[in-house]
C-alpha cells in the first residue's frame, strides 16, 4: 500500500468514527480560551506543539493532537472517574493508606514512571521510608536494556539527531502507531531533517513484529516473525557479506537498504523481545559502528508510563542504576531491584500502585500474583480492577489536570503544564498525596 | 536556605593576587553575603589562628552536567550531583564550569546545574556551525554576533564554545557548506563583540596547529588535552604570549572521565549524537602520566610566566575521580611528594600559596568572566576558604587538608567549620550574564529552524525559580 492510500484509508477510518474534536455544527470561534503550544504528555513523545480550545471547562478542540493524546483527555469525562474526595474525606483516605502501608512492610510502590519528575522524587522518598522495592511497570525490561547496554556499549541519540540523519529506520518489535502515534512524524519517517530533507523519501523503513501491525502499510519491508527468529534475522543482516541469508521476501530489499544507509536508528521494545535479541541488537550495533562506515544508534521505545526517562534519571542519580531500587532494612545501600513479579510477591506484604491509566492496553496490569496484598491504588479514574478492600486516592492527572517535569524519549525535559481550565476540579495532585502519605502517621 | 550572618574571621594569613595579599595575618569581615568594611558588633567570630585563607575555589572547567552524562553513573559510578557539590565545598571551591551544552541540551543541563548544592554554576553553549556557519560564508560579523548573542540569552549559558574550529560534511551533497578552521578562526578573529567574546574552544590534539590570528579572542578550554607534542607546547606558549587565555586540565594518571569525538562503541563507553557534528563518545579511562599529552601540560605550568592567563583545574569530575585537585597541588607544593614521573617536567618548580590563589581563584573567575568572585576586595561576593595547612606540612597533611578545607563560607553563609559540613546549604545560582538583544524574527533563522522543540520549550525553568536566560 502506498503512502497516499494509507493515510486515505486512515482518514477513512477516522470518518467512520465519532470525531470527537469536531462537533458538528459548531463554529471554529465557539470558544472561551485558547491555550497553545502545550505539551502532551500522553506518552514519550511529549509533543510540545498541542493546542486545546476550551468551553464551558471542557475541552471542546484540539490541535496536533494525537489518538493517544486525544483518548488520554476524553477519560477525563465524570464517568470515568471517581468523585474528587471532600478535605475531610481525603484526609481520612491518606490516614488509611499511611496505615494500610506503615503496618505492611515492604511496601512496594510501583508505576512513578507515568508522573512528573518532582512527584517521582516524592516516590522514591516514600519507598525509603517503606524500605520496599521502588520500580517502574517495565523494570524487567529497562534492567535487561540497560545492562546489555552497559555491558556491550551503547551507540544512542537524540530524536532531533534521528530525524536529522536516519536513512533507515526500523522498528524492532514495536509499533509507533499503537504507542507513540506522532513518533513517525515528528522524528522518525515523515519528519523532514537536516540531511533528510524529503522526509520519507529519503528513508526506509523496515518493521519486526509477531502479527500484522499498523505500520505495516508504511514499511518497505515487514518481518512477520514469530519472536524465536530475531537472532537468525540479526546474525542474517550481520553478516550477510559472508553470504548468510535469511529466507524472506523482503530480506534482500533490507540489505540493500542498509548497504545504502549511512545512519541507521533502531528503535525497540525492551519488553517485546529476548534477552538473546537484546545481546544480538546491541552486537550488530556495535560492530556497524566500530567498521566505521555506518553510524548505527539504539533507542528503547517503550509502551510505558510517558516519564519512565525522568524515572530513569532519578533513578539514576539516586540508585546509579535506572530500573529502580529495592531499599532493604537494615541497610544503607539499595540491593538490586528484584527481578520477576514472583519474588516481588515474596518480598512485599503490600503495594502503593501508581495507575498507569485508563487506557485499555494498560488496564489490570497487576499481575495476579501480586493482587491478593492489600494495595492502595493512586488513581486518576474510577476502575473495575480496583477490589473492595483497596484504599483509592482519586488525583489530578499528570501532565493535564497538574503541571510536572517530563522527560521525553532521549532525555529532553519538557515542562508540562496543566490545562488551566481543567485544573481546578478539586483532585490532589500525586505530589500531595505522596508527601502526606509520607508525614501521615508518624 | 540558610542565612548568612555577620562574621569576622580573625588572625587568618590571607592570600590574595589581586590586592598583593601574601599572607599577612589580617581581619576579614562578613556582611550581607559580601566581604564588608570593619564592623563592631559581629555575630559570629572565627579564629582562624594563623591558617591560610583565600577566596573560595573556582573550577573553570569540569563535565558535570551534560546529555547522557547521567547514564557514566551506571556506566562508571561517576559522582552523583549531590556527591560532585558536596566534594567542591570540601575542596573550598564554590563555582564550578561546565564546557558544553547546546541549543537541545540546554534545558537538561540547566535543570542538573541548579540540582547541584553548595555550588554556584556556570556553562558554555556550543556554536554549531551548521546554524551559524551562513554568516561566517557570508562574512557577516554583525549577523553572527546577533546570532551569538541569542544563543546566549536563549540558553542561559554565560560564554560560547566552539567545540570543531571547522565544519565538515560527510554527505556529498552538503560539502559546499563545509568551513575549514583556517576561516573560520580567521572569521571569528574579526568579532568585535564583548558579549560574544572569548569564545572557548576545545582543547583537542590538533588544535593548536591552526593559526589563530587573534588569540585574546580565544580561550582554550583544557588545553591539557591539546598539547600531543613537543610544537604544540611551544604553540601554546605562543598563544597565551600573544594575549590567549586557557585553563589547564592536569592529569594525575588515574582513571577521569573522558569525552571524545569518536564514533566507536566499547563495553562501558556511552557514545551519543547530540547535536553536534560527530558523536560524543563518554568512557571513564585512565590517563598515564607518562604520556605526552599529560606531561606536557605539567610542563607548560612551569614555562609560562604568572603575567599570562592561565588557570589551573584538574581533568575529570571535582578533580578526578581520585580527588585529583588536592593531589595535583600537593605534587606542586611538595617536591618531595611528586611522582617519579613527574621530576622532569616540573623539575625546579615549586608553587606557593599565592601562585595557588591566583590559578585557582582570580584567574579562572577573570576567565570565566566573574567579576564578584575569585578576590577578596570589599564588595566581593562572601566566598572565603580556610585550610588547615601548616607551613612545613608533608605530603599526606597538605593532601589531607586541600581534599577536607577547614571552614568554607559562601555567599556568607558557614557551610563548613571545625573539618565539616555545619549542615547549612548556601544559596546557589546558575550564573548567566544579562545579554542585550532583539530575539524576534529568531524562530524564522537558522538558529531555530532545525530543532524538534518549540521556541518556548527551550527552558524547563520554573519561572520563580529562575529568570535568566527566560525570554
Amino acid at each position: 500500500m502506498s503512502i497516499q492510500k494509507f493515510i486515505r484509508a486512515s482518514m477513512q477510518d477516522e470518518n467512520r468514527e465519532d470525531p470527537p474534536q469536531s462537533p458538528p455544527g459548531e463554529a471554529f470561534t465557539d470558544f472561551d480560551t485558547e491555550h497553545h503550544s502545550m505539551v502532551c504528555a500522553g506518552c514519550s513523545c511529549l509533543c510540545d506543539d498541542i493546542s486545546y480550545y476550551i468551553k464551558d471547562g471542557r475541552v471542546v478542540r484540539t490541535l496536533n493532537l494525537c489518538e493517544v493524546g486525544w483518548k488520554r483527555l476524553c477519560t477525563l469525562s465524570e464517568e470515568d472517574r471517581l468523585p474528587p474526595p471532600c478535605p475531610s474525606l481525603l484526609s481520612e483516605t491518606l490516614n488509611r493508606a499511611a496505615r494500610l502501608l506503615r503496618s505492611h512492610r515492604p511496601v512496594l510502590v510501583l508505576g512513578a514512571d507515568g508522573l512528573g519528575e518532582a512527584a517521582i522524587r516524592a516516590s522514591y522518598e516514600l519507598a525509603g521510608e517503606l524500605q520496599g522495592p521502588w520500580l517502574p511497570w517495565a523494570f524487567m525490561g529497562l534492567r535487561r536494556f540497560y545492562e546489555r547496554a552497559k555491558r556491550f556499549g551503547w551507540a544512542t541519540a537524540l530524536l532531533d539527531e534521528v530525524r536529522d540523519h536516519a536513512e533507515s529506520v526500523i522498528f524492532w518489535r514495536a509499533d509507533p502507531l499503537e504507542t507513540h502515534h506522532r513518533h513517525l512524524s515528528r522524528y522518525s519517517f515523515f519528519a523532514r531533517g537536516r540531511f533528510t530533507e524529503r522526509g520519507n523519501l529519503d528513508r526506509n523503513l523496515a518493521a519486526v513484529a509477531s502479527e500484522k501491525t499498523v505500520i505495516e502499510p508504511l514499511c518497505q519491508q515487514f518481518f512477520q516473525l514469530p519472536a524465536g527468529r530475531d537472532v537468525a534475522l540479526i546474525e542474517a543482516m550481520t553478516h550477510f557479506h559472508q553470504g548468510k541469508g535469511f529466507d524472506h521476501r523482503d530480506f534482500p530489499g533490507f540489505v540493500r537498504a542498509m548497504q545504502g544507509s549511512t545512519y541507521v536508528a533502531l528503535f525497540v521494545d525492551p519488553e517485546k523481545v529476548g534477552d538473546e535479541t537484546l545481546d544480538a541488537l546491541f552486537e550488530w550495533s556495535t560492530k556497524l559502528n566500530n567498521e566505521g562506515r555506518k553510524r548505527m544508534v539504539i533507542l528503547p521505545l517503550w509502551a510505558a508510563g510517558p516519564n519512565i526517562e525522568g524515572f530513569c534519571r532519578v533513578s539514576l542519580e539516586k540508585n546509579a542504576t535506572p530500573w529502580g531500587r529495592t531499599f532493604a532494612e537494615d541497610s544503607t545501600r539499595g540491593q538490586p531491584a528484584e527481578s520477576s513479579w514472583e519474588n516481588l510477591a515474596e518480598t512485599v506484604k503490600s503495594i502503593l500502585v501508581i495507575s498507569p491509566g485508563i487506557d485499555p492496553l494498560h488496564r489490570n496490569r497487576l499481575p495476579e500474583c501480586l493482587r491478593d496484598k492489600p494495595r492502595v491504588v493512586i488513581d486518576p479514574f474510577k476502575q473495575t480492577a480496583h477490589q473492595d478492600d483497596d484504599v483509592v486516592i482519586p488525583t489530578a492527572l499528570p501532565g493535564v489536570e497538574s503541571d510536572g517535569l517530563f522527560f521525553r524519549s532521549d532525555g529532553l525535559p519538557f515542562a508540562v503544564r496543566g490545562i488551566e481550565a481543567i485544573t481546578q476540579q478539586g483532585y490532589p495532585t500525586v505530589d500531595d498525596v505522596l508527601a502526606n502519605i509520607m508525614t501521615e502517621g508518624h | 536556605m540558610a542565612v548568612s550572618e555577620k562574621v569576622l574571621i580573625k588572625q587568618a594569613r590571607v592570600y590574595d593576587p589581586s590586592q598583593e595579599w601574601r599572607g599577612e595575618l589580617r581581619d576579614l569581615y562578613v556582611a550581607e553575603g559580601r566581604i564588608s568594611e570593619a564592623f563592631g558588633d559581629p555575630q559570629r567570630i572565627i579564629d582562624a589562628g594563623g591558617r591560610p585563607l583565600l577566596s573560595g575555589g573556582i573550577d573553570p572547567h569540569c563535565l558535570l552536567a551534560s546529555q547522557g552524562q547521567a547514564l557514566t553513573r551506571m556506566f562508571a559510578g561517576s559522582p552523583s550531583p549531590d556527591d560532585l557539590g558536596r566534594a567542591y565545598a570540601s575542596m573550598g571551591y564554590v563555582h564550578v564550569h561546565s564546557p558544553f551544552m547546546n541549543l537541545l541540551t540546554a534545558g537538561l543541563v540547566r535543570h542538573a546545574l541548579r540540582r547541584m548544592p553548595f555550588v554556584d554554576t556556570s556553562t558554555c553553549v556550543n556554536i554549531d556551525l551548521r546554524d551559524m556557519g551562513q554568516s561566517i560564508r557570508a562574512n557577516q560579523p554583525d549577523e553572527f554576533s546577533r546570532l551569538a548573542r541569542a544563543l546566549i540569552r536563549l540558553t542561559g549559558a554565560h560564554c560560547l564554545s566552539l567545540p570543531f574550529p571547522h565544519l565538515r560534511h560527510k554527505q556529498r551533497h552538503y560539502i559546499q557548506k563545509n568551513l575549514s578552521a583556517k576561516k573560520v578562526l580567521s572569521f571569528l578573529s574579526l568579532l568585535e563583540d564583548p558579549e560574544v567574546l572569548p569564545i572557548h574552544l576545545w582543547g583537542m590534539p590538533g588544535l593548536l596547529d591552526h593559526e589563530i590570528p587573534s588569540p585574546d579572542h580565544f580561550h582554550i578550554t583544557g588545553l591539557g588535552s591539546a598539547l600531543d607534542s613537543e610544537s604544540s607546547l611551544e604553540q601554546a606558549k605562543a598563544f597565551l604570549a600573544a594575549g590567549g587565555s586557557a585553563d589547564l586540565g592536569l592529569s594525575t594518571g588515574q582513571e577521569q572521565l573522558v569525552v571524545s569525538a569518536d564514533n566507536t562503541v566499547h563495553q562501558t563507553s556511552f557514545s551519543l549524537d547530540l547535536g553536534m557534528q560527530t558523536p560524543l563518545c563518554f568512557q571513564y579511562k585512565p590517563m598515564p602520566l607518562v604520556s605526552t599529552r599529560t606531561m606536557a601540560g605539567w610542563s607548560l605550568l612551569k614555562q609560562v610566566p604568572p603575567s599570562h592567563s592561565l588557570a589551573l583545574g584538574a581533568s575529570g569530575p571535582a578533580g578526578g575521580q581520585s580527588g585529583g585537585m588536592p593531589s595535583i597541588l600537593t605534587w606542586l607544593f611538595d617536591p618531595d611528594s611528586r611522582p617519579q614521573e613527574l621530576n622532569e617536567a616540573l623539575k625546579g618548580y615549586t608553587l606557593d600559596l599565592y601562585e595557588w590563589a591566583r590559578l585557582t581563584r582570580l584567574e579562572p573567575a577573570r576567565l570565566i568572566g566573574l567579576s564578584d568572585v575569585g578576590h577578596l576586595r570589599e564588595g566581593a561576593r562572601a566566598n572565603l576558604a580556610l585550610y588547615d595547612l601548616p607551613l612545613g606540612a608533608d605530603g599526606e597533611e597538605t593532601t589531607s587538608a586541600l581534599r577536607d578545607c577547614w571552614c568554607l563560607i559562601k555567599d556568607g553563609v558557614l557551610v563548613r567549620e571545625g573539618g565539616a559540613f555545619t549542615g547549612s546549604e548556601p544559596p546557589v545560582e546558575m550564573r548567566c550574564p544579562s545579554v542585550d538583544v532583539d530575539v524576534s524574527g529568531l524562530t524564522q533563522s537558522d538558529l531555530l529552524q532545525n530543532t524538534t522543540l518549540r521556541f518556548e520549550h527551550l527552558d524547563v525553568c520554573p519561572p520563580q525559580e529562575d529568570q535568566a536566560g527566560r525570554l
